[in-house]
């Protein structure tokens, strides 16, 4: 597929066949070389064909081969041009997203006792396939799905500190309980507090280095300090929601004559009354994915006090941001060059307001939204935060992680578990994992290097570095 | 001695056969599967290097013959009424950058059901660490089977697979359909519930995907489907 150069990172994808608008893809030359030959590129060009698209259909420079929308992608739809919205867009796991806490803790409190502060946290927090460990303070299920981290506020898992620095205040607005189902519910509720499994995690990890000292201090990030960071989602009751309305939307589109490039971008048009159920359905399942969030941290935290010897208190965490990594929602943008209400979907991107912009609590409004881009378990991650680049070209995102550079069976063949952790351990990185088998599939090298990706979006000028973090401890699904 | 009675009709004979065999305890990574003719005698199999014995009789089969399972050491003594069964399906996993799938093909649709499910089952769990101790039920209906094309049953199917796994906790290693009609699929599979700390566990996966699914009947009469999953 024909690219078209624009800038030194910034690829149009020019509109041909069904296409209704361009695709553009941030990349450098490095990246490009990962992606041009992708059928993540096929998957822009699917996304374009979508009724109601405005804009680009976007990719990030961590694109990388997803089912229908690519993963790094992002599009928006304007609900009264015909605009659309995709369970495909948003994934089964809705409201995948990352979590980071601050902590007082220091290189030194936890570099020595690695290894047992890598037990205790991998007791405490349930990992890999199934159940998780019961919370008699997370127990009304609709109470979650209506209110999110919001509804936990006074339990002592969530202050309400905390959900000033959360996406939407921790509480996705819109949400229908009872568009949940019986099964989604059945298969999700005992898993609250886990991890999952593949690239989920919880890390601690030492700020490595500071490239904006306002910001850090901002953000409550010092140089050697140690913080918490948590990946996962809306564990099964999100997968099963996704899956409940994938065959809905199929037919709603094939009600409406929209032809679908790939079965998995099922879509409805945004006022139908099918896209009303998803969203309400979506919302809640984003909503238990954030009390998940919280839920984990908050063991994990308890877990790092114990180990470490201290009060919980005596930590001093604060959580820095929870941001969405897989959502649909109505946010205003600007499109040439007129506000507009419509619905963006973010599948593997993140949200990254600008400064100024009026969600952002009032301590982080003139940096711009924290945004946290994971990395490969072995290298680093880092902190960024948004910028006005992203408001005008990207309605307000930027990409989510390194993307994967291997498939997990070639993954597989390079090393086995046992040889991954113990080249981590090397490298002075404890691991525990709840499958070794996805240990190998989520080794360093099965990424590109996440350093490659964030001078993308700096550069293209939607999210600016403000400090690079260093595992110490990582707890893998 | 185990008897294992078997009362279905949905997927080929071969199917169940293997499946019965499995159930016996013979190991079929190292044990070639015989079929006795009708009336022969009991059947032996030997559950992975004991000796063991126990009975296998499919009632739906016209020819209710019992099966024989040896070690693949030890040649069966050449007989008119033996012959080796094939497989009924072939399974193998693709790659797919950020998520896994794999390729099934079959003799027949209920075959390819059968085998999609074991395929994916075994992405979840490495299928020798599973023992075969419980047999649970799991089926789609279909209302309008007319409306419902064979990748649309193929994805419902495989999604309540999955969610016997991931929600009751259930490790799959051997899947038979009872049947596969115009009201729907209906299945057993064989397991055990999920034991972290004895079963080789390769990952939870979230869903089945329509993204890249193929599903088709190939000049030859054979089938073939191919899944991406996401996990």
């Amino acid at each position: 597929m024909q690219l078209e150069r624009l800038d030194e990172v910034r690829w149009r994808l020019p509109r041909h066949g069904a296409m209704r608008v361009d695709g553009m893809i941030y990349a450098d030359d490095v990246l490009m070389t990962h992606i041009r030959n992708d059928p993540c590129v096929q998957q822009v060009a699917n996304v374009a064909t979508l009724p109601g698209i405005v804009g680009h259909a976007l990719a990030m420079p961590d694109i990388h081969w997803g089912y229908g929308f690519p993963i790094g992608g992002v599009a928006a739809f304007d609900p009264d041009q015909g605009g659309v919205v995709s369970p495909g867009g948003v994934g089964y796991d809705i409201n995948c997203g990352v979590r980071l806490h601050a902590t007082h803790l220091e290189r030194e409190h936890v570099k020595k006792d690695r290894d047992r502060i890598a037990d205790a946290l991998a007791r405490a927090v349930p990992a890999g396939v199934g159940v998780g460990k019961p919370d008699a303070r997370v127990a009304d299920l609709d109470a979650i799905l209506a209110e999110g981290a919001r509804g936990l506020v006074g339990t002592g898992i969530v202050t309400q500190a905390d959900v000033d620095s959360i996406e939407e205040g921790g509480r996705i607005p819109g949400a229908v309980p009872e568009y949940v189902g019986d099964r989604a519910r059945q298969r999700g509720h005992g898993q609250i507090g886990s991890l999952g499994s593949g690239n989920h995690f919880l890390e601690l990890d030492v700020i490595a280095e500071v490239y904006d000292t306002e910001a850090a201090a901002r953000f409550g990030l010092m140089e050697g300090g140690i913080t918490l960071l948590v990946h996962s989602g809306s564990r099964g009751l999100g997968h099963q929601v996704c899956e409940d309305m994938l065959g809905v939307m199929l037919r709603a589109a094939a009600a409406v004559g929209i032809t679908l490039p790939d079965k998995q971008l099922a879509c409805a048009p945004l006022y139908s009354a099918e896209a009303k159920r998803y969203l309400g359905a979506m919302a809640a399942a984003a909503n238990f994915a954030f009390a998940n969030r919280s839920l984990i941290a908050h063991r994990a935290l308890n877990a790092l006090a114990a180990a470490t010897g201290r009060k919980k208190e005596d930590l001093k965490a604060r959580l820095v941001y929870d941001v969405c990594h897989n959502i649909a929602k109505y946010e205003e943008h600007h499109v040439d060059g007129r506000p507009m209400r419509v619905c963006v979907h973010r599948k593997g991107a993140t949200r990254a307001f600008g400064p100024g912009h009026a969600s952002l609590p009032a301590n982080y409004r003139q940096i711009g939204q924290p945004v946290i881009i994971p990395g490969d378990m072995g290298r680093y991650s880092y902190v960024l935060c948004g910028q006005q680049g992203a408001m005008d070209e990207t309605f307000g995102s930027a990409c989510h992680g390194a993307g994967r550079l291997l498939a997990r069976n070639r993954a597989k063949k390079l090393a086995s578990g046992k040889e991954v952790q113990k080249r981590m351990a090397g490298r002075g990185i404890a691991l525990r994992a709840a499958s070794m088998s996805s240990v190998s599939e989520e080794a360093p090298e099965a990424y590109k290097d996440v350093a490659d990706v964030v001078g993308v979006v700096e550069k293209a000028g939607i999210a600016r570095r403000v400090a690079r973090l260093e595992p110490l401890v990582v707890v893998k699904g | 001695m185990a008897e294992v009675a078997l009362i279905a009709n949905g997927c080929s004979r071969e199917a169940w056969l293997r499946y019965g065999a499995d159930a016996l305890g013979a190991d079929l990574e190292t044990t070639e599967v015989f079929e006795l003719a009708a009336g022969g005698e009991a059947v032996n199999a030997t559950p992975r290097g004991n000796d063991g014995e126990a009975r296998l009789r499919p009632p739906h089969l016209d020819r209710a013959g019992p099966l024989r399972a040896y070690p693949s050491a030890t040649p069966p003594a050449a007989s008119s009424a033996t012959r080796r069964l094939g497989a009924s399906f072939e399974t193998h996993e693709t790659d797919h950058t950020a998520d896994e799938g794999f390729v099934v093909t079959a003799r027949s649709r209920s075959d390819l059901l059968c085998g999609a499910a074991e395929a994916l089952a075994a992405l979840m769990v490495d299928p020798p660490s599973i023992e075969l101790r419980e047999e649970r039920v799991c089926g789609i209906k279909v209302e309008a089977a007319e409306l419902v094309p064979d990748d649309e049953r193929l994805f419902r199917w495989l999604s309540e697979v999955l969610y016997l796994m991931d929600a009751h906790r259930f490790a799959i290693r051997r899947v038979v359909l009872l049947r596969d009609d115009e009201d729907g699929v209906e299945g057993l599979a064989c397991g055990e519930p999920l034991d972290m700390d004895r079963h080789a566990v390769r990952g939870a996966i979230k869903a089945i995907t329509y993204h890249g699914m193929e599903i088709e009947r190939r000049d030859d009469g054979a089938w073939r489907a191919q899944v991406v999953v996401d996990v």
